[in-house]
């Protein structure tokens, strides 16, 4: 009959499709890499001092530069990181590889006019020399890109050439630290930043190398990820979170009785701060483990239980998978708890020769840091693995809540242990490492008895559009090229 | 009496058959008030209406289903479902006679949030058991979208706001069956169904073609229109249809017979009836009164006269009607060059009817679907036969329904069959006496029956026997 009724399909033509569910957890681990490094870098600068016979202050100072470098601008890097990780991810499996390099130089663009502005302003309060801090500065931004890089080098997998990468930046570092500092005794400082700054030049021309390798040039706009930001803001907090969450305490305790002021604006707390870094090497343990051993048989069982959901999977499919992905997922949290928690048990039985074989000059109170901290990093961990699973199921809320406890539990409780004598000052991170390895597992436990209403049921039904303020940045910028374009 | 007219998709947006009965139906009855209850597929197509609505239309109330996927859910669901509510979910889901009264009652009465619901924690566990038992084989995300996509408008109509009327008169089943149900439900009012066509019949035949449908959903998707129809068929106090095929259909789908009247379209005869007949001036005109649309196999039309042509010189044809397709009509167009009949063929467009009868000797019909086609009615009251596809209701326009001892006013042919139509032309073409004979038949025949004061009265007929006899 004419005109009764009307077509359904221009209704239902949208089916809500499954967003494309990528393993991208790698970043935070493959960053870790850096974050080792500078550890090693630091650990590297006071061997050189100490054979190098540069005065104590002037090692405090060196420290102190690096570490603030360090941090500065891998908080800066952290809001960005888990997002382009994710964008990066999502260009592959759309197969619009070419989106991807104009993506990082704009991220990268973006965190380095932001991030040099406020380095800027603190290095002209901080009261290094003038050659400090031009060097800071651009050690600063080679920072930035480094980061950065780790984010889209992970998506292609090639360990090896980060690997080398690293390698090739602390060769060069050291071997030029120490002919410098041997040359010009008086300018260590200065020749160590020098060595720091071209080594890690070397990385960033090492890793450029690489993506322009694996990524074609185009025209696609550099400020697209933006768009992914307003996407996936609880994602771009946890990133931000974790890194607040994990270095707060060490920014906390450079203030309180055991700190100490170095030079102007630097301060440190070397009984505090040496430690730390030495129990930050433990989560080593799970780190690699999560790469070798949790990401590879759970991700099979993963990646299987969920192309059921794409690829035509009955309900009976999808619930065998769904039990034999959890079971193995189970297995593997606890062995690699199990590992974590023997090495940190062994690292604080040899951590005690350690600590007496390295130059520090370390008392009693700085092996008492260092078995709580050692503690409260095996616990962060953990906590940080399963927020990893948790981004693997797409769980950006569970992430954000349990590593936003981690970042506050971190700052508040590191502040009330500043009430306490100096033997708890550690004790604040360790609390908060244990409530973000509790909220984690709760909520993963939450959620995986809910997947398939994750999965399907809380899909919408028509694609909504969340547009906000990075949206608007995009735009802001795109614009603004295009002016400088037709100028 | 105020009439709440369901209508889907039709009038007032939509210019056609079912939305021009509407306008006359409702115009010629100014004793009654009318609310035109209306649903649309598009918001966009809000207030667009094609028609200027007469005076005793008070209220139109307009649905529209996209809204469906404008609804926010809540941010708390909490609902607790009942035994009893799970049970009409479940059959909701599975499209098997689920309890309409209940459902009416949660999603009008407690208006629970259909995208919060679908959304759930809950809904997903019902389909899952669902599909554990029914569709072990089946692909589960299809199946989960498929559903949901299925059961969104559904559970947005129940929501809707329910205009106020005397009773409820749906002219489909399907989505409008469903609000005149609802209506009926809350206010607990009567509530009658008048098809033109089988809405659900038409419903499978475009699912079973569509695209958007996945081969492994259609089944489920009929089997949801089904139940529409049956919670109409089952609700309504009377249900009508055009003509006995259709009434036959009905029942066999499930309507109680004694509840299904046949109430045929009437035209406004006095128009026709007065048209001389065509001297005899050595050609036969042969008219059809279409729209070109490849439901109406113009093509098929086409090539039989074509074939005509080869048997008999003196023969013309003339497609007389508007554009819908325009590239169907190119076809037809290019068709025609192709075999060389364009001096054979008019093609005059839209025209007045009444003046053009003049020209014609009979007409034909090739549609491929039809209800119960006017064009027939009015070339019958014109006093020219017919040679019609066999569809619809035309064989009992041709020949007679029961009771009807007039005789044989044309010829029916299977659809899309060139040969035998071009037989059947050939037959009227070659005797006047024959087609004066057929013509007067058509006359009568609808003159009896087929007058539009005698389908009014029967409808108005049934609003007073709705007031009688219908009792809560």
């Amino acid at each position: 009959m004419a005109g009764i009724g009307f077509e359904l399909k221009k209704l239902f033509d949208k089916k809500g499709i499954l967003n494309s569910v990528k393993a991208y957890g790698y970043a935070s681990v493959i960053c870790a890499g850096p974050m080792l490094l500078g550890v090693l870098l630091l650990l590297g600068i006071m061997f050189i001092c100490a054979r190098a016979g540069v005065d104590f202050h002037k090692k405090e100072l060196l420290i102190c530069m690096i570490t603030y470098t360090l941090l500065a601008s891998i908080t800066t890097t952290s809001v960005f990181s888990m997002v382009v990780t994710r964008f990066t991810a999502d260009m592959l499996y759309e197969e619009k590889k070419s989106a991807i390099l104009p993506s990082f130089w704009g991220s990268s663009a973006i965190m380095m006019t932001a991030g040099s502005v406020l380095w800027a302003i603190f290095l002209l309060f901080s009261g290094a020399n003038l050659m400090c801090c031009f060097l800071m500065f651009i050690f600063f931004n080679e920072m930035i890109l480094v980061w950065n890089a780790m984010s889209y080098l992970t998506a292609i997998k090639d360990y090896k050439g980060i690997f080398l990468s690293y390698l090739a930046a602390i060769v060069v570092t050291f071997v030029l630290g120490w002919i410098l500092t041997f040359f010009f005794r008086a300018y260590a400082i200065e020749m160590l930043l020098l060595s720091i700054t071209v080594g890690y030049g070397v990385m960033v021309i090492w890793n450029l190398t690489l993506l322009h390798r694996y990524f074609p040039k185009s025209d696609v706009s550099a400020f697209l990820f933006l768009d992914w930001m307003d996407e996936y803001l609880y994602l771009a907090f946890s990133g931000f979170f974790v890194n607040l969450g994990m270095f707060s305490h060490l920014v906390i305790m450079w203030f309180s009785k055991v700190g100490v002021r170095v030079h102007g604006l630097f301060y440190g707390a070397p009984e505090h701060d040496v430690p730390a870094l030495l129990a930050f090497i433990t989560t080593l343990i799970t780190t690699v483990n999560f790469v070798v051993s949790v990401e590879v048989n759970f991700y099979g069982k993963y990646r299987n239980h969920y192309s059921l959901y794409n690829d035509k999977g009955t309900i009976k499919d999808i619930l065998q998978a769904e039990k034999e992905m959890l079971d193995t997922l189970k297995t593997e949290l606890l062995y690699t708890s199990i590992k974590q928690l023997l090495c940190t048990a062994l690292f604080i039985a040899a951590g005690g020769f350690l600590l007496d074989v390295l130059p520090l000059g370390l008392n009693e109170m700085t092996r008492g840091y260092f078995r709580t901290l050692c503690v409260g990093y095996g616990l962060y961990a953990i906590g940080n693995m399963t927020m990893l699973i948790l981004l693997y199921f797409t769980d950006y809320k569970g992430a954000f809540f349990a590593t936003g406890i981690f970042a506050a539990g971190s700052i508040v409780l590191s502040l009330i242990s500043l009430l306490f004598p100096q033997v708890y000052y550690g004790f604040g991170f360790l609390i908060a490492s244990m409530a973000f390895l509790i909220v984690a597992i709760q909520r993963l436990d939450y959620f995986t008895k809910r997947l398939p209403y994750y999965i399907l049921a809380v899909q919408p039904l028509v694609s909504e559009d969340k547009s906000g303020v990075f949206r608007k940045l995009k735009v802001f910028l795109e614009d603004k090229l295009e002016a400088d374009r037709h100028e | 009496m105020r009439i709440c007219m369901v209508l889907e998709g039709c009038y007032p947006y939509i210019n056609g058959g079912v939305s021009t009965w509407a306008h006359q139906y409702i115009t010629e009855m100014p004793e009654h008030e009318f609310v035109l209850w209306v649903i649309g597929a598009k918001a966009e197509d809000k207030d667009k209406f094609v028609y200027k609505l007469p005076p005793n239309v008070v209220a139109v109330e307009q649905v529209f289903l996209d809204d469906a996927l404008r609804i926010h859910p809540n941010k708390v669901f909490n609902h607790k479902f009942t035994a009893a509510e799970n049970e009409a979910l479940e059959n909701l889901v599975r499209s098997s006679k689920p309890n309409w009264d209940l459902l009416f009652d949660m999603y009008h009465k407690k208006k629970i949030n259909p995208m919060s619901y679908l959304k759930s924690e809950h809904f997903l566990k019902t389909l899952t058991e669902i599909c554990k038992e029914d569709f072990p084989y089946t692909a589960f995300s299809d199946c989960f979208h498929s559903v949901r996509s299925r059961l969104l408008p559904v559970l947005h109509l129940l929501g809707a706001t329910i205009p106020t009327a005397d009773c409820y008169h749906a002219i489909s089943t399907g989505y409008g069956g469903l609000l005149a149900c609802l209506g009926g439900y809350i206010n607990k009012k009567p509530v009658l169904l008048t098809e033109h066509g089988i809405y659900t019949r038409e419903r499978e035949e475009e699912i079973i073609r569509a695209k958007w449908v996945a081969r492994e959903f259609k089944g489920e998707w009929i089997k949801f229109f089904y139940m529409l129809s049956d919670l109409i068929y089952d609700k309504a106090f009377r249900v009508t249809s055009l003509f006995t095929r259709a009434k036959a259909t009905q029942v066999e789908m499930g309507c109680d017979e004694s509840k299904c009247y046949v109430i045929e379209n009437g035209i406004s005869y006095e128009r026709f009836c007065d048209i001389p007949l065509k001297e005899d001036d050595g050609f036969v005109d042969i008219g059809a009164v279409v729209r070109f649309a490849p439901i109406k196999d113009i093509k098929t039309m086409i090539y039989a006269f074509f074939e005509l042509t080869t048997r008999m010189v003196n023969v013309r044809l003339h497609i007389m009607g508007g554009v819908d397709d325009e590239e169907y009509a190119q076809e037809c167009r290019d068709l025609i060059t192709t075999l060389g009949i364009e001096d054979k063929v008019i093609m005059p467009g839209r025209v007045n009817v009444v003046e053009y009868f003049e020209k014609l000797d009979f007409t034909i019909l090739t549609s491929i679907s039809e209800g119960q086609p006017l064009s027939v009615l009015e070339s019958f009251a014109a006093g020219r036969p017919c040679v019609t596809t066999e569809v619809g209701c035309c064989r009992e326009l041709l020949e007679g329904s029961p009771g009807d001892t007039f005789g044989i006013a044309g010829y029916c042919v299977p659809p899309m069959q060139r040969e035998k139509l071009a037989d059947r032309m050939e037959v009227m073409c070659e005797s006047r006496e024959l087609r004066l004979k057929m013509g007067e038949i058509a006359k009568k025949r609808t003159h009896a029956y087929y007058r539009y004061s005698i389908m009014l009265d029967k409808y108005k007929n049934l609003y007073k026997e709705v007031e009688e006899g219908w009792q809560v």
